[in-house]
């Protein structure tokens, strides 16, 4: 939601001479200004960081320094260069995870370690040591048969299970720790950035004439009080000549300061960056790390940059590229057709991730050749981390399997919370409607043209003057009639709320904070002031639990004026954006609650911003009623607090395209409740697209239309009564499926698996799923392959899973796996197939709203795999509070088909829940005709059901069972 | 109704159908069913829909009404129910059983379980109204009687009459304006008609007066080119006798100038002017040394002269050099005055250029083209500059006085046909608008309508166009001018669009749709920009008021 050039264009319209500057917006507002955003040669860390060249580590390992506690293991380690001690922490985590840690042994200042994301210190299993020769000691890490075997010089790590090399830390040797200095006021510290590359370049030539030249033994000398504490029996190896890059370090300038564009980032505690390398030998595939807008599989990075995590708030972002969006979520997994692996980072700095791989760019053939002739490597793909502060926290998922990995991440971070079923409907947004008689308005189209729709959200303009918690008194007079109107209804709204304050002593907000010293400060201690969407505003310092105590009591009913318990919160520009700051961010330098550096803490203060939000619902209800907030920015552990969305795309195909990897990337990073702007934000969309985005829509976790203030209108019935009609099919499909799509979330909500998922999640040994991103499955029954070509006329459908079928949803037809199916499509089409083998509920009486749906009857569809099983569960609670959690009022039904008999039983014998809610109907697909169906119930005599069977499709409808959807029962085909 | 049955039975009170139509429901239904009707029996009152809990709903006399074949067969207990498209035929038992069967939805006329199904609600006090199934016991309250929310628990009221009422008395309004504004609009109509007339007659009598005028203007026309050559002839030759006298005056000024040169040079009155003479004056010296020496006094003048060589021969050599005596070296000449900066006259000038701008936007046009230009003063003449020519002879004179006529005569006629095209071609143009199929609209062709909001007062002039002006100073913004009518096929007359006004940033012109109502006064009541740049603006006009008030609107209640 970028809307600075438009508040200017705005301005210009009155004033004829600005006009001119408008015009030159309009170039540039084309696509993203690249030259807002850093690139790694343009900062500083990272350039001295992917300036180390994979070589020997200058660090060794102090094996006679272990120490072996009940927890933890820990060593020493040894820059021989600059004789700094670091202290190794290894822990072997219960569900096959292990922690590295790595920090300063005796560091001047405290450095970062990332509080709030962890859910819980994770219980840990006893480590052992299992041999110990010369250079090298081997670590038992518990039950699980892995071991870690760490190798003293030149420090590296490998960890192992059986024989089998599954990871090495350190095997390039690109551990770079810049450990905390004294201030050395020298020439080059002052050399700002944009000239550094040059500095650079004379510095290498001067290296190269004299390459006796050891600038390093300088550095340690003015360092003389850390190589004291360095200090080791090990002082001999000195004469060991450092690597180029290390030595480097202590006289790469920018070091203490560093300037871009017209920004100075004033650097107090010099270079603290931190990086490491893990090796991951018969890994060819890799995913993860959002959000980047990127295919599922993530490229190597080498001839380019590398990826970038840092939350920033982007103007039009291009398509397929390593640039830093909203988001960051430092989690990679690897998968093989034989394992999966994570890599969870956890460091919240600015960080870059570098992936190289040794069989990149070799095709196929080659590869082959390679094998043939024995000569060639393992496949393997190396993963480089690098942050600006902090310490190295990283956690290894060993996973095996990729519902393994996912869990284990989840176990770290936890799991996507269970959102209020309504959050799972329709979501109807604009900046802005303008006004309540536009809110009815819209409203009223919804019910005129039955298109359901559970929640119509207000944009910036809402409120008085950006004010947010206000309402602008002549548009929005009496907000809550306005809602009241909508609850009527069963419809829900939201309104945003963004974490940048107006400086505005008349607005309670702002005195408030100001008052209590609630603001993130500047670097000299006032309040951190920026220029967004109010004009001059402030910052609440979210980091400061204080603080968020503070803001989630806003949302209280008597703070927050005009709000009701069917209004929830969207908090946008929380990377945090800063119109005048930095690439559109806050300044690094600027001071958080603790004394923190921005620098330290700058990708979780999105996290911070829903966390508080969301506390805040919760408590306005007492603790009973689940939240809603959706977010755009986020970091690792926000699935806890809500929602999230890929921020400002645009209205083309690409952008359609892209929303799919995406989210599928969100998902495998915990985040699964991701949706992209239906429609496009920017731009406007020809009918066809729209169509075509709520079709695929409809199938992404998060469903909500947005659009641009300068956007045309684009509600689901402006395009004709033909395009009317296929939006209106579109989301009644999305609602008939609500009960699948709540089960699954509840599933992500308990085991941290993904709702929308790549293919090799449900078929990991299938390499031909590897890299496919056009389809995709949602949980274990369904997959979808949305229409994202214009004018298309058919589609490729690889279906995977050999000897499964697969039934098309549309016309039951079923289809052998593994194959690749073009299937035809109309513009009602969107290819949707359920697996074989599975039980999708449903509920049929498509309504206005999910709430209207409450209590209505079921669905089954019963998808028959070859072997004639099939199975599925259902999830019901009351869709809202958090009975089911705290008062196990829920229920779990699990629904099996076997030797002719389809049994509901209790999947959770824990919950209960009272429902009026019945079993209206039941399809089997891939089923012969039967000679009588009957239904046992639990309790009751035997009773003879109607049925349909149609031979041609081999579907048999039975009607009407009748029971409630909480009962035991069997039914059997005879 | 065919079947016998009254409407007023459908459809059933709840509290007099439920024992029976359970017992009916049970009784038909499969067994199955009946044990699930028991067992939901057992489940909570007041919540969703239970599958026993038959309710019978008439479709009411809409379907009969589409004269359905079967019409007389509908939902008759006693026989299978066939869809109402033929889809299939069901046992009784399976009519509302909240379960569908039809393909058309036939089957659940009282139920949710239709996708495409209808629910009627009688409404009894105000409109029936056929719902869709969807919010059958949806929660949400539909029809005013409540009917539709029978089993959800939602504690929907019966509104009906006061909603009759409130419709009756809205209706009854609406019919008062638009019975005042059909009223109006007939005026307007009349008006329009005999304002139409009266402007086609202005026309013709434009047409004919041009007519006059162009003949008027040729005759005028001869007659001033007959006068001017005369007058130009005479004026000529005045001019070349003048310019004669000049000559010879200007010849006799300079023989005295070098006669009394002469007198002065000869200083020891010899009669002749000799070299020692010339030789006291330096201000002949012609090699720039400040004395004239013998040889230059020699080379000018040769052999001394007389006052009759003097005045011939040397006298033109000399002339610009020599200085009479007693005269002072000629102080320069005083500098030149600066000039004086020039803009206010320029602004000036470009305000009244605007000024004309607007006199021509407001059709006034034709006059300021024909503008005499203001007359110049004659400015003082400078000593050096040669006597103002004398007046023209009374003959010559004469002459000019009548072309000059003649000329003003052809002005004055010319400016008349000017001003008489522009009054054709702004009443053709006028005549030539659409206003409406009886041209009740053209009486707000030469208006202008206002609406303030909090931040804009928005500006309607109909047929010319929409602008926008911030309350708090600031520019006029354009919305569009006009452009066509733009109602659908069967209405076009109900809204105007007007386009290409100021160009929006990163997007298209700014426009404006007009939409236009029926009422008695004609006013702007509301402007809103749903979207971006394209506004929607409200006319209420007695126009609109197209229907004769009628009687039959409020029959339904």
């Amino acid at each position: 939601m970028w809307k600075k050039a438009l508040q200017a264009a705005r301005t210009a319209r009155r004033r004829p001479a600005a006009l001119l500057w408008a015009a030159f917006c309009l170039g540039a507002a084309l696509a993203v200004d690249r030259s807002n955003f850093k690139t790694c040669e343009q900062s500083g860390f990272c350039r001295r960081q992917r300036g180390l060249q994979p070589g020997q580590s200058p660090y060794r390992a102090l094996l006679e320094s272990l120490q072996l506690g009940p927890d933890a293991a820990r060593l020493q380690l040894v820059n021989e260069a600059t004789k700094v001690p670091l202290l190794l922490e290894l822990w072997g985590l219960q569900g096959n995870v292990t922690r590295i840690r790595i920090k300063e042994l005796n560091p001047p200042r405290p450095r970062f370690e990332v509080p709030d994301v962890l859910v819980a210190e994770p219980p840990v299993e006893r480590l052992a040591v299992t041999g110990r020769d010369e250079g090298s000691l081997e670590l038992s890490l518990g039950p699980t048969g892995h071991r870690l075997l760490v190798t003293e010089k030149p420090f590296r790590m490998d960890l192992l299970q059986g024989r089998e090399l599954l990871c090495s830390v350190n095997a390039r040797g690109l551990l770079f720790f810049e450990h905390l200095r004294r201030r050395r006021d020298s020439f080059s510290d002052k050399v700002s950035s944009s000239v550094g590359s040059l500095w650079d370049k004379i510095k290498t030539l001067f290296h190269r004439d004299t390459p006796g030249d050891p600038p390093a033994e300088e550095g340690a000398a003015a360092e003389g009080q850390e190589e004291s504490a360095a200090g080791t029996e090990d002082a001999g190896n000195q004469s060991e000549k450092p690597t180029e890059a290390t030595a480097e370090a202590t006289e790469e300038p920018g070091s203490w300061e560093e300037t871009f564009k017209t920004h100075t980032d004033t650097k107090p505690n010099g270079p603290t960056s931190v990086g490491l390398d893990f090796s991951l030998p018969g890994f060819e595939h890799v995913y993860g790390i959002p959000e980047h807008a990127e295919s599922l599989r993530l490229r190597t990075t080498e001839g380019g940059d590398p990826y970038r995590l840092y939350n920033l708030d982007v103007f039009q972002y291009e398509l397929y590229n390593p640039m830093a969006l909203y988001g960051s979520v430092p989690f990679l997994l690897a998968h093989s057709a034989r394992r999966t692996l994570g890599i969870f980072w956890l460091n919240a700095a600015e960080t870059w991730v570098d992936i190289s791989s040794n069989t990149a760019g070799k095709t196929l053939f080659g590869k082959l050749l390679d094998y043939m002739q024995g000569g060639g490597e393992t496949p393997q793909t190396d993963v480089r981390w690098m942050s600006e502060s902090g310490i190295v926290d990283v956690f290894l998922l060993l996973g095996p399997t990729p519902a393994a990995v996912t869990g284990q991440y989840a176990a770290l971070t936890g799991t996507q919370a269970l959102p209020p079923l309504f959050a799972l409907g329709y979501h109807q947004s604009r900046w802005n409607y303008n006004d309540e008689e536009d809110v009815a308005a819209v409203e009223r189209g919804f019910e005129e043209h039955a298109v359901p729709c559970d929640v119509l959200w207000l944009d910036i303009e809402h409120a008085d003057g950006k004010r947010y918690f206000t309402w602008d008194p002549s548009k929005f007079p009496r907000p809550r009639a306005m809602l009241e109107r909508l609850a009527a209804k069963k419809r829900k709204m939201v309104s945003i709320v963004d974490p940048h304050i107006k400086v505005d002593s008349g607005y309670r907000v702002h005195n408030e904070l100001r008052s209590r010293g609630f603001y993130v400060k500047t670097k000299d201690g006032g309040d951190y002031e920026g220029w967004c969407w109010p004009g001059s505003a402030a910052y609440p310092d979210f980091t400061n639990p204080e603080m968020r105590a503070w803001w989630a009591s806003m949302f209280a009913y008597d703070q927050y004026e005009g709000s009701t318990e069917t209004l929830f919160t969207w908090n946008d520009m929380n990377e945090p954006s800063v119109f005048s700051g930095p690439e559109v961010t806050m300044h690094k330098d600027a001071v958080h609650h603790g004394g923190w550096e921005h620098r330290d803490l700058h990708n979780l203060y999105g996290l911070y911003v829903q966390m508080a939000t969301a506390e805040g619902q919760i408590q306005r209800s007492g603790g009973q009623r689940r939240p809603f907030v959706l977010s755009r920015a986020f970091f690792a552990g926000s699935q806890r607090y809500g929602a999230v969305w890929t921020g400002d795309n645009t209205a083309e195909w690409e952008h359609l395209k892209i929303s799919i990897p995406m989210c599928l990337s969100f998902g495998l990073a915990g985040l699964s409740f991701c949706g992209a702007d239906v429609g496009g934000f920017f731009k406007n969309p020809e009918a066809e697209l729209l169509v075509r985005w709520y079709q695929a829509g409809a199938f992404q976790p998060f469903f909500r239309a947005h659009a641009h203030l300068d956007t045309a209108r684009r509600e689901p019935w402006l395009f004709g009564e033909e395009n009317a009609a296929l939006i209106r099919a579109a989301v009644r499909q999305r609602y008939a499926l609500l009960p699948f799509w709540y089960t699954a979330f509840y599933r992500s909500h308990r085991h941290g698996l993904p709702v929308m998922r790549p293919l090799w999640m449900e078929h990991p040994e299938d390499a031909a799923t590897f890299a496919i991103d056009d389809e995709y499955m949602i949980d274990r029954a369904l997959l979808v392959h949305p229409v994202t070509e214009q004018g298309a006329r058919g589609v490729q459908v690889y279906l995977p899973g050999k000897g499964e079928v697969w039934y098309d949803v549309a016309s039951h037809q079923k289809h052998h796996a593994p194959q690749t199916l073009y299937v035809p499509v109309t513009m009602s089409s969107v290819p949707v197939f359920q697996r074989g083998g599975t039980v999708v509920p449903r509920q049929e009486r498509v309504r206005r709203s999910t709430e209207c749906m409450r209590g209505d009857p079921f669905t089954l569809y019963v998808a028959l795999s070859p072997q004639g099983t099939a199975e599925g569960d259902l999830f019901l609670d009351d869709g809202e509070s958090f009975d089911y959690e705290t008062k196990a009022r829920y229920l779990h039904r699990q629904f099996t088909f076997a030797g002719n008999t389809l049994t509901a039983s209790s999947a959770d014998p824990r919950g209960s829940f009272d429902t009026p809610a019945w079993l209206e109907r039941v399809v089997i697909l891939g089923t012969g005709k039967p000679a009588a169906v009957v239904l046992r119930p639990a309790d009751g005599p035997e009773t003879r059901l109607d049925f349909q069977h149609e031979a041609e499709t081999s579907v048999l409808t039975l009607r009407k069972p009748g029971v409630r959807i909480g009962d035991d029962w069997a039914i059997v085909l005879r | 109704m065919a079947t016998g049955r009254s409407a007023a039975h459908w459809p059933p009170r709840r509290t007099q159908d439920g024992g029976p139509q359970e017992g009916r429901a049970g009784g038909a239904a499969t067994p199955n069913m009946a044990a699930a009707a028991g067992r939901c029996l057992r489940s909570r009152p007041g919540r969703k829909f239970r599958p026993s809990r038959f309710r019978f709903r008439r479709v009411g006399p809409e379907p009969a009404a589409r004269g359905r074949p079967r019409d007389h067969h509908f939902y008759e207990a006693s026989k299978p129910f066939t869809c109402l498209d033929g889809s299939a035929t069901i046992a009784f038992a399976w009519v509302n059983d909240d379960y569908c069967d039809c393909r058309d939805g036939s089957d659940e006329p009282g139920t949710a379980a239709c996708p495409n199904g209808r629910f009627h609600c009688t409404n009894a006090g105000y409109r029936p109204q056929n719902i869709p199934s969807a919010h059958v016991n949806d929660g949400v309250c539909d029809c005013c009687d409540a009917t539709d929310e029978y089993d959800s628990g939602a504690a929907c009221e019966n509104t009906c009459k006061e909603l009759g009422r409130r419709e009756r008395e809205a209706l009854q309004r609406r019919a008062e304006v638009a019975r005042e504004g059909f009223g109006l609009r007939q005026r307007l109509v009349q008006e329009a008609a005999a304002g139409r007339q009266e402007k086609q007659e202005r026309l013709g009598g434009l047409q004919e007066a041009r007519r006059g005028l162009e003949q008027r203007v040729g005759t005028l026309r001869a007659a001033k080119e007959a006068a001017e050559g005369p007058e130009r002839a005479a004026k000529e030759e005045h001019q070349r006798r003048w310019e004669e006298q000049r000559a010879a005056a200007a010849a006799a000024q300079e023989a005295a100038r070098a006669d009394e040169a002469f007198a002065e040079l000869d200083a020891d009155g010899d009669g002749r002017v000799t070299a020692a003479e010339l030789r006291t004056r330096p201000e002949l010296d012609t090699d720039g040394d400040g004395a004239v020496s013998e040889d230059e006094a020699q080379a000018l003048l040769g052999d001394p002269v007389d006052a009759a060589a003097f005045r011939d021969r040397l006298w033109a050599t000399i002339r610009h050099r020599y200085r009479p005596q007693g005269q002072a070296e000629p102080s320069p000449p005083p500098p030149e005055p600066p000039l004086e900066e020039t803009p206010p006259e320029e602004e000036e000038e470009e305000e009244e250029e605007a000024e004309e701008e607007e006199e021509e936007e407001d059709g006034e046009g034709p006059e300021e083209e024909l503008k005499v230009p203001p007359p110049q003063h004659p400015e003082e003449k400078s000593p050096e500059e040669p006597p103002p020519p004398p007046p023209f002879d009374a003959a010559t004179q004469a002459l000019i006085d009548a072309a000059q006529q003649a000329r003003e005569e052809l002005e004055e006629a010319e400016r008349a046909l000017k001003e008489a095209e522009e009054s054709i071609r702004a009443l053709e143009q006028e005549l030539a608008f659409d206003f409406g199929p009886q041209g009740e609209f053209s009486y707000l062709y030469s208006q202008c309508y206002e609406l303030g909001t909090s931040e804009y007062i928005y500006r309607l002039c109909p047929f010319k166009r929409v602008s926008q002006k911030p309350k708090h100073g600031g520019a006029e913004t354009n919305l569009g001018t006009w452009g066509a009518w733009a109602g659908p096929e069967h209405d076009r007359f109900s809204a105007m669009k007007y386009e290409h006004g100021t160009g929006c940033w990163q997007g298209p012109n700014r426009a404006t749709t007009v939409k236009l109502s029926c009422g008695t006064e004609t006013a702007v009541t509301a402007t809103t920009e749903p979207s971006r740049c394209e506004y929607l603006m409200e006319l209420v006009t007695p126009a609109a008021c197209r229907t004769p008030p009628s009687h039959e609107d409020h029959d339904e209640l």
